[in-house]
């Protein structure tokens, strides 16, 4: 027996068979050993978690009951502001670099709803700078992982899927915004950013040799580095929005 | 029941007829209920999940271009809402967990009711929940649609979008993580060593 089945092989067979390792299992002991103990494993974690409570017949019809009310309520993007302060003000949220993106949503949606009571509200003027600042950073921190792949070289980058995971939940919230704000061309390259990010995300760790060039090439043939660069200078370079008139 | 009921009522929904909306919600509670329930580990995050998610399929009803079925679309909603409530929770601290007899796993697969069986069962329930609280939020959303929905890998790459070789990937690491911290459920043969 010249090569045994990988782990990713086994898990692959255990899900979907295959002719290769089908015939490879028939022959040797030792990786039917460790197919069987990872059968034995994936059973005992399935029960485990098989303890779904019972919902009866009238489970339907106490959804029901719960939800018709609120079937009429704002958006949902009003209806997060909540959730984002909550999440703002997290310690863990405050120690992460994302606090200014949720900062920003915050300050962002509180202005742009104008059911939000009015102690919550800030100028405009601060919004859009907020706003702006903080997507111009984050614009700049996906390009830094987006540049490290492309000139990787023969780098391993380790770091690379955890940077680009804490990146797409801002990307998502920059995202929804742009597209409340009928920006489609950030919402658009967001979007493209946001895919690419989270392939990168789930990718092994560290990153294969031909995965990173698979990156590399998609990186190049998208655009999106010379797209965020562009939409990046347009933000540092638009003019400051004309304060609100005063209202007292 | 069956998906062109659902079309019938969707279309009706997208109208505006809430009583169609009502016959869905109906019709898929149980479902997505136990999809939330999977997804977080708890009743009371998989009731709000449940609600968040029937609010939004809702609202995004205009959306629903009627490519997939309404349940599976449903079930994507509910994923992404179900990842959401997750980032909004703080962190489960690591917990130690006594390591369990090396036997436990077969006890666990025999059904045979036992009061010693019954107590070993509740505590690898419990050791397996908190190994999956410590997983990344993608890799446990990736096992359990596969492992606990059995869900195939294409229709969990659109969920989560990304491409089935990442979805494929995610979901080794979970497996890898957590043969790695369940330990007894092991054989010498863990993942994370290709070759015994």
């Amino acid at each position: 027996m010249n090569e045994h089945l990988t782990d990713p092989e086994l898990l692959e067979h255990h899900h979907e068979g295959g002719r290769r390792s089908t015939s490879h299992l028939e022959a040797c002991t030792s990786c039917r050993a460790r197919l069987e103990a990872l059968d034995a494993f994936l059973q005992a974690v399935t029960l485990a978690r098989d303890d779904v409570p019972e919902r009866g017949d009238a489970y339907g019809r106490d959804v029901w009951r719960r939800i018709a009310p609120r079937l009429e309520e704002p958006p949902k993007a009003f209806s997060r502001v909540g959730d984002v302060l909550r999440e703002f003000f997290a310690p863990r949220t405050l120690m992460l670099a994302g606090g200014v993106a949720a900062l920003v949503v915050v300050a962002f949606l509180a202005g742009r709803v104008s059911r939000v009571p009015e102690p919550m509200a800030i100028s405009a003027e601060a919004r859009e700078r907020i706003l702006r600042a903080a997507v111009g950073e984050h614009l700049q921190r996906t390009q830094r992982v987006l540049l490290e792949l492309s000139n990787s070289g023969g780098q391993s980058l380790p770091s690379a899927p955890a940077r680009a995971e804490e990146l797409v939940g801002e990307s998502r919230l920059y995202r929804q915004t742009a597209l409340q704000n009928g920006d489609a061309a950030m919402a658009s390259l967001l979007d493209d950013l946001e895919r690419l990010l989270l392939e990168i995300a789930h990718a092994q760790t560290p990153l294969s040799a031909e995965e990173r060039d698979a990156f590399r090439l998609r990186i190049e043939k998208n655009g999106v580095l010379f797209k965020s660069r562009i939409l990046g200078s347009r933000i540092e370079r638009a003019p400051a929005p004309r304060p609100l008139p005063d209202r007292t | 029941m069956d998906g062109s009921d659902d079309e019938a009522l969707v279309a009706r929904a997208r109208e505006g007829d809430r009583e169609a909306f009502r016959q869905l919600v109906e019709r898929h509670s149980r479902n997505v209920f136990r999809l939330a329930y999977r997804l977080m580990g708890n009743e009371e995050d998989a009731e709000d999940v449940v609600q968040e998610s029937f609010l939004k399929a809702y609202r995004s009803l205009s959306r629903f271009e009627g490519k997939s079925m309404f349940g599976s679309w449903l079930f994507r909603i509910t994923t992404n809402c179900a990842l959401d409530a997750l980032r909004r929770k703080k962190p489960l601290e690591s917990k130690s967990l006594p390591l369990p007899d090396p036997d436990s796993a077969r006890e666990l697969v025999s059904h045979s009711p036992s009061p010693e069986r019954d107590v070993t069962g509740k505590q690898m329930a419990r050791r397996v929940s908190g190994a999956m609280e410590r997983l990344s939020q993608s890799e446990r959303t990736a096992f359990v649609l596969r492992h606990l929905e059995g869900r195939p890998i294409a229709e969990i790459a659109q969920t989560l979008g990304i491409r089935a070789g990442a979805t494929k990937n995610t979901i080794f690491r979970a497996v890898a993580k957590l043969r790695a911290e369940l330990g007894a459920l092991s054989n010498p043969h863990a993942l994370g060593t290709d070759r015994p």
